[in-house]
């Protein structure tokens, strides 16, 4: 592992597509065209990088708290979510800011390149979650874990962010940072919490506890954001 | 009292200290922690580390502030100043009796700013200058770890505005040698050495041999003194241990000696014993200088432009003689100078100038919100252009990286107002051969004032290779004589004076017929002649073709291979009669093929699928039998109506919709221009305006509502994103706005929204609200006082049909 960089040599085309709505349908020859144009455009800014670290849990307190760690993990959602877990990777991974420039590029120049790219980023810091939890989940053979618990999801306040970054020192070493209002920047960045145990986890993610869960327009759709296995 | 300036003269190296947060860790404080806080709850353990960092051999310590600022302090019951001053008071206290010096240690905000942040440089500057006036007793203020030259910039203006405290700065690269927000290594050096610190380089991030290249790389740029600070090799996530000890740190560390390296130090994972062995390796060694290469070069935050063969300044961001810029000048429209950068940039400009002056605008904040806005998508770097003082000084500040002033000419009001400004935003700088007296006739007395011009920016420390001049083009036309005067008079300059040169070369033409052909002969003798930064029309294929050719001609273009490539990229592109084959490759041409069918052939066919040229040119054809108004309500509105009840159906989908809304864009560009023509009004259903709302930063959503509705002829007023309640207001006051769309994606952000509508309410303002976004819900829309809740861009425009029929 050098510098926390990994590399992504293709994108999920067919999440993206479903993020940008299409169901049974697939994207005609003239927009397969601009997919394609725009999967290179955007390999060609990612810049995928990630920190982590692993803590002990701590259950004795009303919040969850991580051993050597200042930060409280507050909520009954991630108090459920990592029940019988021992241990908590805390994580985040960015695509990095020139992602961002080339979005604003595009949203000014041309809207419908912007928004497949918007699909395609959004598809790609998925995918580089899952090869970060892969790489982290090879040190912890013998473990059950859970799924990727994101800040902000539930009633895990949104606001953990500050502190979430400040343990990992995240600006440091992958230069993502919060806003006031607690997004995150660059903007195609993920933080969240896997829970590690010895034992069997519950762990398939739901919509229960999705904030979104009135508004999604995949359930309206019938499908989830969750990806198709 | 020792001096840092003073130690850096008589002084072989200079040794500053190692991980203060490693140390702290070690003596029990928990990570996330604020360190600085220990300044006040254990003053002993501060005091400690930085007596063992003396007594390893330590010149100057860092006072334990780096993340001490209002942002990181917040709620912490302390103060900026108090936990500044402590830290000092401990560094003092552990100095006693020794000669070692005490630096202000400033890191990075923790927020970032402005385009990928909400911070802005204005507020960066604030909270810097917080820091430093709590901490001007120190003998020298270190920013480190700093990863956007923006960011740096802002802490250096502070500081030097501030305080007298000595300036030293070093930035976290990365092993492609550029920081996380892509500042290159050139970048950092020509801005840092414009604006005047007295020593920079690297920190962090890597160990000693993997920054060998970056330092290499930096000593070839400047000739201030340089900082390495290297980490202890890499880190184990597991363990959080590095990989290299003191004995291999400080050996890895001498090889720095001869890269002309002046101070060093460690970075995390380092300790006392590292400090220690460095200074003891240090101690036998001799510095080899490196002197720069010094040469002329500007800078934007990611990119350098080295002025070594002729550069492509594009002239098309000012309004002068240009009708639509005005407009959109008069209009606030910054999204259409952003456009004209993007095109220049695509046509081969590789500087863009930038004037925004015209009667009726407040130049000033227009500049700033242009610069700002014109760096937050391009990368090319600017030459700022503006007759009033007080305008140009503004963009200067705001500018990330190192500009052009555009210009300074050699009457001596001009000499004393601008040159200090260049010297002190650390600019290059256009001086123009007129004076008092007006533009001579003659070479001659145009290169005295060059020469007058080149003198009093060197008087004032403004270095040679940052001056270029122009020498003035005038009209063939008019003086037909007067074109060899300025040929000569580059000649000159470029050669006796061993200046750049600049000219603007358009204006040679005016009063002639086939004005290109003249224009790019002259630019051809002009080259030849010693000119280095033609201002030009990019666009205009011809003119960036004789730059890029004449640099195959004049052997800069080694083996033809950029011309090759542009004239693939650009030129085909710009002469596709020469490339007729190559149009149907084009996206957004017509994909039907062969056998496109006359039924094909309609404007419906294109908007239903997304061909946005043939939507301009069947506009175009259809113009000249029908009314506009036609087209619009019986034609394109019907057309967009039919993409979106599929939409609707599920049948078809959002990057869809756009592609159809693309095209009737394109379409209503070729009415409003025919409308112009014809001197009507303009076409427009009526003014809405759009924001994201205070906090959020989450826009595409607001972007794809904009398009919609612009292409339903609807004239949008987009306010942008993390918009304060206030300038929703002015905005719909203002513009007497029926129709206000907000919009918002965090839980966290939804109580700005709440707040907008609030104060739209307790002004009084007879204007409907609608709102969107994705954790929205009619409810809470309801709840929070907006009239409609649109599901999607496309309920959107149904609800502003509703407004405005």
């Amino acid at each position: 592992m050098i510098n926390n960089e990994i590399e992504i040599k293709n994108i999920d085309k067919s999440e993206a597509i479903r993020y940008m709505g299409y169901k049974d349908t697939l994207p005609d020859v003239n927009m397969t065209k601009i997919i394609l144009q725009c999967e290179q455009d955007l390999l060609k800014v990612i810049k995928p990088r990630y920190v982590y670290k692993v803590f002990d849990l701590d259950f004795t307190n009303e919040n969850v708290c991580l051993n050597g760690a200042s930060l409280e993990l507050k909520g009954s959602s991630i108090k459920e979510h990592l029940q019988g877990c021992e241990k908590a990777i805390i994580m985040c991974a960015t695509l990095s800011g020139d992602v961002d420039t080339l979005l604003r590029r595009n949203e000014l120049a041309n809207m419908v390149n912007a928004l497949v790219l918007d699909a395609l980023a959004n598809a790609a810091i998925e995918q580089v979650c899952d090869e970060v939890e892969r790489i982290i989940l090879q040190e912890f053979e013998g473990y059950h874990h859970t799924w990727r618990f994101g800040v902000g999801y539930g009633d895990f306040p949104l606001a953990t962010q500050k502190s979430l970054l400040e343990t990992l020192d995240a600006g440091k070493r992958i230069g993502v940072c919060a806003t006031e209002s607690f997004i995150l920047t660059p903007r195609k960045s993920v933080t969240c919490v896997i829970g590690l145990s010895k034992v069997e986890v519950h762990g398939k993610k739901s919509c229960d506890h999705c904030n979104l869960k009135d508004t999604c327009n995949f359930r309206k759709n019938g499908t989830s954001c969750k990806k198709s296995e | 009292m020792a001096d840092f300036r003073k130690l850096l003269k008589e002084r072989e190296f200079v040794f500053f200290d190692g991980a203060m947060g490693t140390m702290l860790q070690a003596k029990g404080m928990k990570m996330g922690a604020i360190p600085e806080l220990l300044n006040i709850e254990k003053p002993e353990w501060i005091i400690d580390i930085h007596k063992q960092y003396i007594d390893a051999g330590t010149d100057i310590i860092y006072a334990n502030t780096f993340s001490a600022n209002s942002y990181k302090l917040k709620n912490c019951g302390h103060t900026v100043d108090e936990v500044i001053k402590a830290g000092i008071r401990n560094a003092r206290k552990a100095c006693e009796g020794t000669d070692t010096l005490v630096a202000l240690d400033i890191g990075p905000i923790g927020q970032l700013l402005e385009p990928t942040g909400t911070l802005t440089f204005e507020e960066a500057y604030e909270i810097y200058k917080e820091e430093l006036i709590a901490g001007q007793d120190a003998d020298l203020v270190v920013f480190e770890t700093q990863t956007d030259l923006y960011e740096l910039k802002a802490a250096v203006l502070a500081a030097k505005e501030n305080t007298n405290l000595p300036i030293a700065c070093t930035m976290t690269f990365e092993m492609n040698h550029r920081t996380f927000t892509g500042c290159g290594i050139s970048n950092m050096a020509l801005t840092l050495d414009g604006l005047g610190v007295d020593a920079m380089g690297i920190n962090c991030s890597l160990g000693p041999v993997d920054l060998y290249p970056v330092v290499k790389e930096l000593a070839g740029y400047t000739d201030t003194p340089i900082i390495v600070k290297p980490n202890a090799g890499l880190p184990d996530p597991v363990t959080n241990t590095y990989n290299v000890g003191p004995k291999d740190f400080a050996k890895q560390m001498a090889e720095f000696a001869k890269y002309g390296v002046k101070i060093v130090g460690g970075c995390c994972g380092t300790s006392p014993a590292y400090i220690k062995e460095l200074s003891e390796e240090f101690k036998n060694l001799k510095r080899t200088d490196i002197p720069a290469v010094h040469q002329a070069a500007i800078c934007s935050a990611t990119e350098t432009v080295i002025i070594n063969q002729p550069r492509i300044i594009g002239e098309r961001i000012n309004p002068t003689g240009k009708k639509k810029f005005k407009e959109a000048l008069l209009n606030n429209d910054i999204d259409y100078i952003l456009n004209q950068a993007i095109e220049q940039t695509n046509a081969g400009a590789e500087i863009l100038d930038v004037n925004v002056g015209l009667p009726g605008v407040d130049e000033k904040q227009m500049m700033i919100k242009a610069v700002k806005a014109i760096q937050s998508i391009n990368e090319c770097p600017l030459q700022l252009d503006s007759t009033i003082p007080e305008v140009m000084e503004a963009a200067l500040r705001v500018y990330n990286g190192k500009p052009i002033v555009n210009s300074v000419n050699g009457e001596q009001k001009s000499l004393e107002t601008v040159l200090p400004l260049v010297k002190k935003y650390g600019a290059a700088v256009v001086g123009l051969t007129l004076d008092e007296n007006g533009i001579p006739k003659k070479a001659e007395d145009r290169f005295k004032i060059a020469k007058k011009i080149l003198e009093a920016a060197l008087k004032i420390g403004i270095k040679k290779e940052d001056v270029y001049i122009d020498c003035l083009t005038l009209t063939a036309s008019a003086e037909q004589d007067g074109v060899m005067e300025t040929l000569n008079a580059v000649y000159r300059v470029k050669h006796e004076l061993g200046l750049k040169t600049v000219l603007g070369v358009s204006n040679i033409s005016f009063g002639l017929p086939g004005r290109e052909l003249v224009n790019h002969t002259f630019l051809a003798m002009a080259l030849t002649n010693g000119l280095d930064l033609p201002i030009i029309n990019p666009n205009v294929a011809a003119m960036s073709g004789t730059v890029m050719a004449y640099r195959v001609l004049a052997g800069h273009d080694k083996n033809s291979v950029d011309y090759i490539q542009s004239y693939n990229n650009v030129l085909q592109y710009m002469f596709p009669t020469k490339a007729p084959k190559s149009k149907e490759a084009q996206a957004g041409s017509s994909a039907a093929g062969g056998g496109a069918k006359a039924e094909d052939n309609t404007l419906e066919f294109a908007i239903e699928h997304g061909l946005k040229n043939d939507g301009a040119r069947i506009t175009k054809e259809m113009l000249e039998k029908m009314d506009s108004m036609e087209i619009i309500n019986n034609h394109l509105i019907p057309s967009l109506d039919k993409v979106g009840a599929e939409f609707e159906k599920g049948t078809l989908f959002l990057p869809q919709l756009i592609m159809a809304a693309d095209v009737a864009q394109a379409a209503f560009g070729v009415i409003k221009e025919e409308m112009n023509k014809k001197n009507g009004q303009a076409v427009s259903k009526g003014s809405i305006v759009l924001a994201t709302v205070k906090g959020d930063i989450h826009d595409i959503g607001k972007n794809i509502v904009k398009v919609l509705l612009e292409n339903y002829g609807y004239n949008v007023i987009d306010l942008g994103k993390d918009v304060d309640y206030q300038a929703v207001v002015d905005a719909v006051r203002d513009n007497d706005i029926k129709l206000v769309g907000l919009s918002a994606l965090m839980t966290t952000t939804l109580v700005s929204m709440e707040e907008t509508i609030k104060l739209l309410r307790e002004n009084n303002l007879d204007c409907k609200v609608m709102v969107g976004g994705a954790v929205l819900t009619p409810d809470y829309a309801e709840k929070i006082g907006a009239d409609f809740y649109a599901k999607d861009a496309k309920e959107s425009v149904d609800i502003a049909k509703s407004i405005f029929g």
